[in-house]
């Protein structure tokens, strides 16, 4: 299939685009930007005006500079092995012929729709104090500390990518490693020299992805770092335990530094580094592998995809054992919810949260790729940019950014459903507008032009002729807006209020109370809403609902 | 080296991609393999290098059977449709890549691009990568680098069909010239019957895995074997007949009696008579041997030549008339069509 992408000259701009464009640069003001603001601004205060003291202050305590090296240390280490276990499985299902590949593929994907530390969850389950492998070994070992953070985070991560690495091998077109084949290369030098020499853009990237997240991740750390500090579990523990603003805002910057570098990356250096595919056809062909060879890495990659599907039994399991560890009869006593004072509720709020993320941010990643995609008025440029920006900031830093930003007037929105959904939303926009620009692309503005010259006016245009045809793509936004308002905690974690509480947050603190059993009970609910979402709206509308990454 | 297929077999689930494919090809020989899309030419030219194993049947190179040779070692050079030239890499670097493979001393290597250079007509551009380069000049480095190792059979699929139509001429020249030059056995897959028949020293006509006919090209074109052929190759009136008497040449296309040469098919069977536009002309007024009363419906110009479809007995029949003949005729007027009995191809139905 080919995409058409045709570069039409920039039409007039007309008052409606232009208030359009406005009202769009005041939103992403507003909640991107804004947030961001306050935090720098914060770290910045001093009694008598701007003063770096606080950067001074943190850089030369040896307990707090300790924490930036560790958090980059297990970023690092984290980040290797997920995006070489992501290329084994990638490669797996794309270029071979192992058996299974469907379910390889599922469980690669799975830890994508349900809350990011799951997998903690389920290690403390298999390894905690009262572990079952703990118990029934009779070991003297402990899962909490920096191992335990990259265990958890690998597979936390695989899923992102997995998803990018798979895409590129499946893009390289099999004439290119033929080509290599029939000039003589062995098996070795092919998979070097061509198959990963075009893949390493795509390995650059996922590189720098995964980086963030796991520098920026809040939910293994806390769950499993044991007394091993990282900056986005200190930031919470500085505002939230000790409401020191200042050296929460420091540390956030600190922590925003090295992801924005990762991101800039990304976004201009590998992306203009990526190979243009300069072939008329591409064709992806499995190659049979030699037997040893295809069980070996049957074995490595349905060993990883069993381990994922036994991570995520171990939840709905640790929900109806009566006490993991001494009293394994069933019983659903969990599901009363008599350790939490909210009962159920959080469960229902975060049904509540993820549903108003989800209509809003579609209209909002819509609204904003046909401003950018089809109208450019002038500033679309920037426009995208800012729409963009969100992916290089960690959650802690929006969390602490919207309480600064927000906890006064003008706009003081704290403790409202409405701003919590905004964090939401407003952090996770760009993939969905990428998304939704891609699906304006794939669009032949001859259409538009066709409805234009036959008399419809632009609204008209766009709700008669474009949204229609936009419904596959819609659906999978609201889908990735619904996932992530279930699951995401480390930005709204500082936003929940008094009566108020979200099924993810109310899982950290089950696990922190010592109800791991009533945290499984809380993570199955959200996994069987998620994946019922996913399923309804697959079964009403079909393939068209693909489910996008991060 | 000389290329043997035996009996070559491959299937994808149940339908026969390439189905007791059998042919020779001599030493410094080009072979064109032609056919319909779909119809298994590069099913057939991936089996002789190595990408799919044959369900049934050999490759041999010089009579050595090389059936479980994997490709890197089977001596092939191969030029893609998409060219797949590595995007890492400088042109150079794609030419050089099999001799590094085959770990060849860095000055004997740089001495052989430069050869490779200089033959395909690169100069300048080694430094370039592939995404810098025309499609043509894409091409010729996809062809040097299959030659760079001195392979002893070079496989060509649809090399040019990415090309248009002015490059493609001239370049299918040059492949040619390069390839007499080298007298490497060569294996030219096209669904252009044009090409196939101005480069081939022979040509061979698959349909539905199957070689129809193979041959030079001019006897493929004067005397195809099958219907098919006829229509593939070129252009042909195909006359549907019943053999009235074998003796003397009788044959009946809907009634009308026609004679033609060469009839090798008994009383009341029925034939295929073939005849290419070129050699159908207007008839005059009075009788002619095999006369055809018709209506001319279209007139197309193609040049030198003008393209007449006529419909006789209900049916369209082509005439290529020469541009003066043409003068004077037109639309929805009767016209009178005749071939001499020898200048028609009697074939196979089927
Ligand atoms: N890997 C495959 N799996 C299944 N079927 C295949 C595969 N490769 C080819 N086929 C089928 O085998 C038949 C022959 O394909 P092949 O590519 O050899 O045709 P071709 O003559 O080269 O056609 P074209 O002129 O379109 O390139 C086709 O029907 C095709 O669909
Ligand atoms: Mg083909």
């Amino acid at each position: 299939m080919t995409t058409v992408i045709a570069v039409r000259s920039r039409p007039r701009t007309d008052p409606g685009v232009a208030a359009l464009a406005a009202a769009a640069f005041l939103l992403l003001g507003v909640f991107v930007v804004w947030p961001v603001a306050r935090v720098l601004a914060t770290s910045l205060a001093g009694a008598d005006g701007p003063t770096l003291a606080h950067y001074a202050e943190f850089f030369s305590t040896w307990r707090l500079f300790r924490i930036l090296l560790q958090s980059l240390l297990v970023a690092a280490v984290s980040t290797v092995l997920t995006v070489l276990a992501a290329l084994v499985l990638a490669w797996a299902v794309t270029r071979t012929d192992i058996p299974g590949k469907r379910f390889i593929s599922l469980m690669s994907l799975l830890p994508l729709i349900s809350p990011p530390f799951l997998v903690s969850l389920a290690f403390i389950l298999l390894f905690g104090r009262n572990g079952l492998v703990m118990r029934t070994l009779g070991l003297d070992w402990s899962i909490y500390g920096a191992h335990g953070i990259v265990i958890t985070q690998v597979f936390t991560f695989l899923p992102q990518a997995y998803l990018l690495l798979a895409n590129v091998l499946a893009g390289i077109d099999a004439a290119q490693e033929e080509a290599a084949e029939s000039l003589g290369a062995g098996p070795l030098t092919t998979l070097t020299r061509v198959t990963l020499a075009l893949a390493r853009p795509g390995l650059a990237s996922a590189a720098l992805i995964v980086f963030i997240l796991c520098l920026t991740d809040f939910g293994n750390p806390i769950l499993i770092g044991g007394r091993f500090n990282v900056l986005a579990t200190e930031i919470y523990a500085q505002v939230i335990g000790m409401s020191n603003f200042a050296a929460g805002a420091t540390m956030s910057v600190v922590l925003l530094a090295p992801c924005l570098a990762a991101w800039a990356l990304n976004t201009w250096w590998v992306g203009a580094r990526s190979y243009a595919t300069v072939t008329a056809s591409a064709r992806t062909t499995v190659r049979p592998l030699a037997p040893a060879a295809r069980w070996a890495l049957f074995a490595v990659a349905g060993g990883i995809a069993l381990f994922v599907a036994l991570v995520y039994a171990l939840i709905p399991l640790g929900s109806v054992v009566r006490l993991w560890g001494s009293d394994w009869s069933l019983s659903l006593h969990h599901y009363a919810f008599q350790s939490a004072a909210e009962g159920a509720s959080p469960v229902w709020n975060s049904v509540r949260l993820a549903a108003a993320a989800g209509v809003a941010g579609t209209v909002l990643a819509l609204g904003l790729a046909y401003v950018i995609e089809r109208r450019r008025p002038p500033g679309a440029r920037a426009l995208e940019t800012l729409a963009l920006l969100p992916a290089a900031l960690p959650g802690m830093v929006v969390g602490v950014g919207y309480i600064l930003a927000f906890n006064v007037p003008p706009l003081a929105l704290t403790g409202t459903l409405a701003l919590v959904a905004a964090s939401v939303v407003f952090w996770k926009l760009p993939v969905a507008v990428l998304a939704a620009v891609n699906a304006f692309k794939q669009i032949d503005p001859s259409i538009e032009e066709a409805a234009v010259s036959l008399g419809a006016g632009g609204a008209r245009t766009f709700w008669r002729v474009l949204l229609p045809l936009l419904t596959g793509p819609a659906f999978s936004i609201f889908v990735y807006f619904f996932v992530n308002g279930m699951v995401t905690v480390s930005a709204v974690i500082f936003l929940v209020y008094p009566g108020f509480n979200l099924a993810s947050v109310a899982i950290l603190s089950q696990v922190e109370n010592g109800y791991p059993g009533v945290a499984c009970a809380l993570g199955t609910l959200i996994l069987a809403i998620v994946i019922g979402a996913v399923l309804l709206l697959r079964a009403l509308l079909g393939e068209r609902v693909a489910v996008l990454k991060l | 080296m000389r290329i043997s297929l035996r009996g070559l077999t491959k299937r994808f689930g149940a339908s026969r991609a390439v189905d007791g494919f059998t042919l020779e090809v001599a030493q410094g020989e080009l072979v064109t393999l032609v056919g319909g899309s779909g119809c298994g030419k590069t099913t057939a030219l991936r089996m002789i290098a190595g990408f799919e194993r044959p369900d049934a049947g050999e490759v041999a190179f010089d009579g050595r059977v090389v059936n479980d040779v994997p490709p890197r070692r089977r001596d092939v050079g191969i030029v893609f449709q998409s060219y797949a030239l590595f995007p890492t890499m400088t042109v150079a670097d794609n030419i050089a890549f099999g001799l590094r493979v085959a770990r060849w001393p860095a000055a004997r290597r740089r001495e052989r691009v430069a050869e490779m250079v200089a033959l395909t007509g690169l100069a300048g551009l080694e430094a370039r990568y592939a995404n810098q380069l025309s499609g043509g000049q894409q091409q010729r480095v996809a062809l040097a680098r299959a030659l760079a190792r001195q392979p002893g059979v070079l496989l060509l699929d649809e090399p040019l069909s990415a090309l248009d139509a002015k490059i493609r001429l001239r370049l299918r020249g040059e492949l040619r010239k390069i390839q007499q030059d080298l007298g490497i056995t060569t294996v030219y897959v096209t669904h252009d019957q044009e090409e196939a028949l101005s480069i081939a020293d022979r040509i061979a006509v698959m349909r539905d895995g199957r070689i129809e006919q193979v041959g030079r090209p001019e006897e493929v074109y004067t005397t195809p074997r099958t219907g098919f052929v006829a229509d593939f190759i070129g252009v042909s009136n195909l006359l549907d007949c019943r053999v009235v008497s074998a003796a003397d040449g009788t044959v009946a296309w809907d009634g009308v009696r026609l004679r033609v040469d060469g009839l090798g098919a008994g009383d009341g069977e029925g034939v295929l008579v073939a005849v290419r536009p070129e050699k159908l002309r207007l008839a005059g007024e009075g009788a002619a041997v095999n006369r055809l009363d018709g209506v001319l419906e279209v007139l197309t110009f193609l040049g030198a030549v003008v393209r007449l479809e006529v419909v006789v007995q209900g049916r369209s029949l082509w005439v290529d008339v020469p541009l003066a003949a043409a003068r004077g005729l037109e639309r929805r007027k009767p016209v009178a069509l005749a071939f001499a009995p020898g200048d028609c191809v009697v074939v196979r139905k089927g």
